[in-house]
């Protein structure tokens, strides 16, 4: 067992089989495992000194530790600490000091993108810390066709279907 | 209206004072919004999550009206009659095709590979960093022919709304639009842009509505048409110019189908820390917005033909057509909606432009520990100089804002849509044949329109283009290396699709495919993909 800080999950397991039973008219869905898959959220205040426009702020990222994708985070994510069973943990790949220079580009293009402006920002680390998003990893299975196993993110309630 | 004829000097009309008032007052939303410092920074990056998907998706069709729909669509209209309506139907109809048959093999490639932008897919697919460097090259050039278009069309509206000449109102026109990029990008306040947008939308729509009334109707229109010119009412063109040319049509339909594939597509991911309770709807909406827009601009061109016979400039048509049915001070209103509106695309293209050049081709291959301000520089040198050469190009020969559009769109689209196709129907497609197929693509659209061949040949510069990319696609291949076989096992997977439920297919989240392939990994017992899914 392993002591992991993770999002706590918004859905509980029978709405959740509900949701994606209703959305995908799965005859049956049932859960077969969960795990859990680490992330780096970093938070930075923001700040842009033009005169006309000041703009101050905080922005939110997360890195993927795994294959490294970046998202802006719409919330400072609660956090908790768990003991969670160590085989149900994803392994990390990208160290934090790559993950955090990957956060600091993707923070800077996106808020131009954003801003749609061309300027130079000044970005401040205010927390970064590691933490894990539960999965559930569902089965689905209809009136015809191939049964399907999807994961299920416990915190957002989106799924995407597995290779499996 | 005299004020269209303007002969240098800034006359402050009411039509002046209007715009004035109007930019002020956009300024002035701006700086509220950034004053609301804590908040704005997220609401700017999610979109405005707090506003709704109507809301939304108006403000995302009001950001897409470019000069094209206000100038060069109703031109080609005044000027060709019913044949103009072939690219409107392109433009329609295009990204449906698209989405239904292109898109769901590139889609689940793209996933696959973990690729976010159209220009990192093509790397990504054939392996190579030239493909990539030659893709973001041909995209930053035309992507510029682009923005020229929008500069052109900012000189013309804002010299028919202040009376000055063409010259002293594209210098203006530009530098504001140069400067705002590098220093403001206050439009980009959702609420601005949903403001501007609705009084577009009405503007188009009661012009329209306005026009079709005093004619009696589609019906009373074609009659006129007729009486006329009969011609106008073919699908060939005015005089049949273009009669049994299929391939001078088929290019016109494809154009804007497939030419919007090489603009960049900056995507900022999106996570979620709790239930979201936002829909889908925006993109249904913004499509519906689309369907309903596209034909406007060319409707109000053919209304032209017989309101106004004796317009010198066809680009004029919207601006003529807003003073004609419009109180001054509302036509003008619309007018200053459309100046802006083109800052607002030509500032969005230029920055995509910029980042491309910053981080795909100046971090990537000249100095990858360049810090943010070194990559700013970069993007601004290159507005600079895009500034330079579109005042120049817009100054001293200009082309029409429609030429220029379907130009800078043709040959975007014969670079990339047979590497496009290819990468997902051939796993043997190889890198080799997609740089040949690139650039025999752009070259080809190139000299065709330069040397006017079309006229010669019949056959429009699109569809050479296509024919000689897909030469260059299918000869490449019998040089240089095979794919690896990771990416010929990725290809053959994106074919067979997922074989899931189309519900479930439907409804799933695509931003989840990097953590669904790793954790199937982890199922397997397989260690996690690195660095990229």
């Amino acid at each position: 067992m392993t002591d992991l800080s993770i999002v706590p999950s918004d859905w509980d397991e029978p709405s959740m089989m509900e949701k994606i039973s209703r959305q995908t008219r799965a005859r049956s869905v049932r859960v077969r495992d969960f795990v859990y898959y680490p992330y780096l959220y970093l938070q930075y205040r923001l700040e842009r000194n033009t005169r006309l426009f000041p703009k101050k702020g905080r922005v939110g990222c997360t890195v993927d530790l795994v294959s490294g994708k970046e998202a802006v985070v719409d919330t400072v994510p609660v956090i908790q600490t768990r003991t969670v069973p160590t085989e149900k943990i994803i392994g990390e790949t990208l160290s934090p000091k790559t993950a955090r220079k990957q956060a600091e580009a993707y923070i800077y293009s996106s808020v131009s993108v954003g801003l749609k402006w061309m300027g130079t920002l000044k970005l401040i680390q205010e927390e970064e810390r590691v933490c894990h998003r539960p999965f559930w990893i569902m089965t689905c299975e209809w009136e015809r066709g191939d049964p399907a196993t999807v994961i299920v993110d416990a915190v957002s309630g989106r799924y995407h279907p597995l290779s499996l | 209206m005299e004020f269209l004829q303007g002969e240098g000097g800034i006359e402050m009309n009411l039509e002046t004072w209007v715009f004035a008032v109007y930019l002020g007052g956009l300024l002035l939303i701006g700086y509220i919004f950034s004053k609301r410092a804590a908040r704005s920074v997220d609401d700017f990056l999610l979109g405005g999550r707090s506003v709704g998907p109507a809301v939304t998706a108006l403000t995302m069709q009001g950001t897409s009206m470019s000069g094209y729909m206000f100038m060069g669509g109703p031109a080609l209209a005044f000027q060709q009659g019913w044949y103009a309506l072939w690219y409107a139907f392109g433009d329609a109809g295009g990204a449906i095709i698209n989405i239904s048959v292109l898109g769901k093999r590139m889609r689940r490639l793209s996933e696959r590979l973990g690729a976010l932008s159209p220009v990192e897919y093509l790397g990504k697919r054939y392996e190579s960093s030239l493909v990539q460097v030659i893709a973001s090259v041909i995209s930053i050039i035309f992507i510029s022919v682009y923005v020229f278009a929008q500069f052109i069309a900012a000189g013309k509206a804002l010299t028919s709304l202040t009376g000055m000449s063409y010259l002293p109102a594209l210098l203006i026109g530009v530098g504001v639009i140069v400067l705002y990029t590098v220093f403001g990008g206050y439009l980009a306040v959702v609420w601005t842009d949903f403001v501007q947008a609705i009084i577009m939308v009405i503007g188009v729509v009661g012009i329209t509505a306005a026009a079709l009334t005093h004619l009696g109707g589609l019906t009373h229109l074609n009659a006129s048409l007729s009486e006329v010119d009969p011609s106008y009412l073919s699908i060939w063109g005015k005089d049949l110019a273009y009669q049994g040319q299929w391939g001078v049509v088929l290019g016109a339909v494809l154009i804007y189908s497939i030419g919007y594939m090489g603009l960049p597509h900056v995507v900022v991911r999106h996570m979620s820390m709790k239930s979201p309770k936002t829909a889908r709807t925006a993109i249904l909406w913004s499509a519906s917005w689309n369907q309903l827009f596209v034909f406007a601009p060319y409707i109000l061109g053919l209304c032209a033909i017989v309101l106004l016979p004796n317009l010198s400039d066809p680009e004029m048509v919207i601006p003529e057509l807003a003073y004609t049915f419009f109180p001054g001070i509302l036509a003008a209103i619309l007018l200053s909606a459309v100046m802006a509106a083109v800052m607002s695309t030509s500032d969005s293209l230029l920055m995509q432009a910029g980042t491309i050049l910053s981080r795909d081709i100046y971090q990537r291959f000249i100095d990858q520990e360049a810090d943010h301000a070194r990559m700013v520089l970069v993007s601004r040198l290159l507005i600079l100089l895009v500034g330079i050469i579109g005042v120049a190009v817009a100054a001293f020969e200009p082309p029409s804002v429609f030429d220029l559009v379907i130009f800078g769109f043709g040959v975007l689209g014969n670079s990339f849509i047979v590497p496009y196709v290819a990468s997902v129907y051939s796993k043997k497609a190889n890198r080799v044949g997609a740089v040949c197929s690139m650039v025999l693509g752009a070259v080809t659209h190139i000299l065709w329109t330069e040397m006017d061949l079309e006229s010669v040949t019949a056959v429009h510069p699109f569809i050479a283009g296509l024919i000689l990319s897909l030469l260059g696609m299918v000869i490449g291949n019998f040089f240089g290396r095979a794919p690896s076989q990771q990416i010929q096992n990725e290809v053959e997977a994106a074919k067979r699709g997922r074989k899931v439920s189309r519900a479930l297919d439907r409804n799933s989240s695509r931003e989840l495919a990097p953590e669904a392939r790793n954790i199937e990994r982890h199922i397997r017992g397989l260690q996690p993909s690195s660095g990229s899914a």
